[in-house]
């Protein structure tokens, strides 16, 4: 006997999800964790049986936030059974697919979906505790990669019914412009003035979602790998992050900042600040763990700051005593006759060396940004390296 | 498909209350492994519930996933049958998985001549019932179904 209800077409050859975990088993898996042939996280009922013994599974989009809700309440089973796509599957034994289905949740009978009061059975101590340690763990790989959230508010919006289509399409391109510039430098070290950006693939993020009760969209870099240690372009679109916030803030801050970034960084910065002002909007960023507002008159400031004039000086030898020294986080003070002067290390710096000097005279090498705004010049330094004392 | 010979596991508790039974004889399906059941599996003792096709069960309602000739990366657990141990937990697998929907409940009041059993797997109230190899293929004369 077949089953007594199949959809009416089998929309794409579908591999069956790879298990991951077994949440129920009762003569063989009834319930599982598993990964679907795009890598994201599913969770998966045994629906349906026929006299064969083929066993038709519904799989349903399973993130690590909400199946460690479901593992920590036992609640909300149906829910991930909702409003989505899921993935059909009939299975023989060893987990060979016979059949298969993408489609919206609603377009499965009722009979096939836990019920709206379905709880997750008990699990044993053991399980439960590795599965919500697994889960969290997962939670947090998902914070090393790029994301970067933007609500704008004023002008372009019109209440909570919407945002102009230009002013989003625009925003949302100026900034992935900025982005891709800024990680074409880290990447390669230096941008050319004019040209194609280099290793612009690799910058590219996704539109992914609209969070709810706002007028924003969420930006997420294309990476489903278990991570370790952060992506370049997470590290990116956090340094693009703070260069905003520095342009809004002060031209000390700015100034500092900026020397971390290509010319061509700046003009797409300036770019990308200008679309927003002229538009009349406002706009909170969250980059990861941080928040970064900006008001018409932040915005206002910042854009008109990342017009300003830099000047470079490549190498300002100074002699003076190395007091202050902090690798990790590239800081450094330089005690000279005419004063404490303080900045960042170079990324390129060799920090082994210049920790030899510390709280030692030495000559320091410092490449200086010089920001002329309003009549007002302001320097930021970078220890390039350090040398035994020499005259200057 | 009951193992040829009997073997002994020094390990496991004498049987109380049936003074012809001594555990140390018993013997399990062929299809199990040497070591199985584990040392820490117990006599079967009370009431177990199975889901079934067919009232009254019938020896195919007790195949064990190894009988079905399925592949398992636990042939201890493959060999065994499952049950649950609680009957409210019967509306919670099937709330849950409408798998359970199609089946039948059964129950049955074991005792420790009819084999071991023991927690296994992520569920809590899921044990795995190893049957002595004297009462394969008639077991299913133990169990009633109960409801729908």
């Amino acid at each position: 006997m077949t089953f007594a209800w199949s959809p009416l077409a089998r929309s794409r050859a579908l591999v069956p999800p790879s298990v991951r975990h077994v949440l129920y088993y009762f003569d063989g898996p009834k319930m599982v964790v598993a990964l679907d042939s795009e890598g994201r996280q599913v969770l998966g009922v045994a629906a349906d049986e026929d006299d064969d013994g083929t066993t038709r599974w519904v799989f349903a989009p399973a993130p690590p936030e909400r199946l460690a809700a479901l593992l920590r309440t036992g609640a909300g089973l149906r829910a991930l059974f909702q409003g989505g796509p899921v993935e059909l599957h009939d299975l023989r034994e060893a987990w060979e697919s016979v059949g298969a289905w993408s489609l919206a949740s609603d377009d499965v009978p009722e009979e096939l979906l836990p019920d709206a009061d379905a709880e997750l059975p008990a699990l044993t101590d053991d399980v439960r505790t590795y599965l919500l340690a697994e889960q969290a763990q997962l939670v947090e790989q998902r914070s090393r990669v790029a994301r970067t959230k933007m609500f704008f508010s004023g002008a372009p919006v019109h209440g909570r019914r919407g945002i102009s289509a230009a002013f989003a399409a625009d925003a949302i391109a100026g900034y992935q412009h900025l982005v891709s510039l800024a990680y074409g430098h880290r990447r390669r070290g230096g941008l050319s003035s004019t040209g194609p950006i280099p290793e612009r693939e690799g910058s590219a993020l996704l539109l992914t979602d609209m969070p709810r009760g706002s007028v924003g969209f969420e930006l997420v870099e294309d990476d489903d790998q278990a991570r370790v240690l952060p992506t370049d372009l997470s590290d990116v679109v956090a340094q693009v992050g703070a260069l905003l916030d520095a342009a809004a803030a002060s031209d000390a801050a700015y100034a500092e900042t900026v020397a971390e970034f290509d010319r061509r960084v700046v003009e797409a910065m300036h770019g990308f600040l200008s679309r927003l002002r002229n538009a009349g909007a406002s706009m909170r960023m969250e980059v990861h763990e941080r928040e970064y507002v900006f008001t018409l008159e932040r915005l206002t400031e910042a854009a008109d700051r990342a017009s300003s004039v830099l000047r470079e000086e490549a190498d300002r030898p100074l002699v003076g005593k190395l007091i202050g020294f902090l690798p990790t986080d590239r800081r450094f003070e330089l005690e000279t006759r005419q004063g404490v002067v303080k900045g960042r290390v170079s990324r390129d710096a060799n920090t082994g060396q210049i920790s030899q000097f510390f709280m030692a005279e030495c000559t320091a090498h410092l490449s200086v940004i010089i920001v002329e705004r309003l009549a007002h010049t302001t320097e930021a330094f970078t220890l390039v390296g350090v040398e035994p004392p020499r005259k200057s | 498909m009951a193992r040829k010979g009997r073997r002994t596991n020094d390990g496991r508790s004498p049987k109380r209350g049936l003074g012809c039974y001594d555990a140390t004889l018993m013997s399990f399906a062929s299809n199990c492994p040497n070591d199985c059941p584990p040392a820490d599996a117990l006599d079967a003792n009370g009431e177990v519930i199975r889901f079934v096709r067919n009232d009254p069960p019938t020896a195919d309602d007790l195949k064990t996933y190894a009988d079905e000739g399925k592949a398992s990366d636990d042939a201890c657990r493959a060999c065994a049958l499952s049950v649950l141990v609680r009957m409210e937990d019967v509306p919670i697998a099937r709330k849950a998985m409408p798998w359970f929907k199609k089946r039948l409940v059964a129950r049955a009041n074991l005792t420790a001549v009819h084999g071991r059993i023991k927690q296994s797997g992520p569920h809590l109230f899921h044990y795995s019932f190893w049957v002595d190899a004297a009462h394969i293929g008639t077991l299913h004369g133990q169990f009633a179904v109960v409801g729908p």
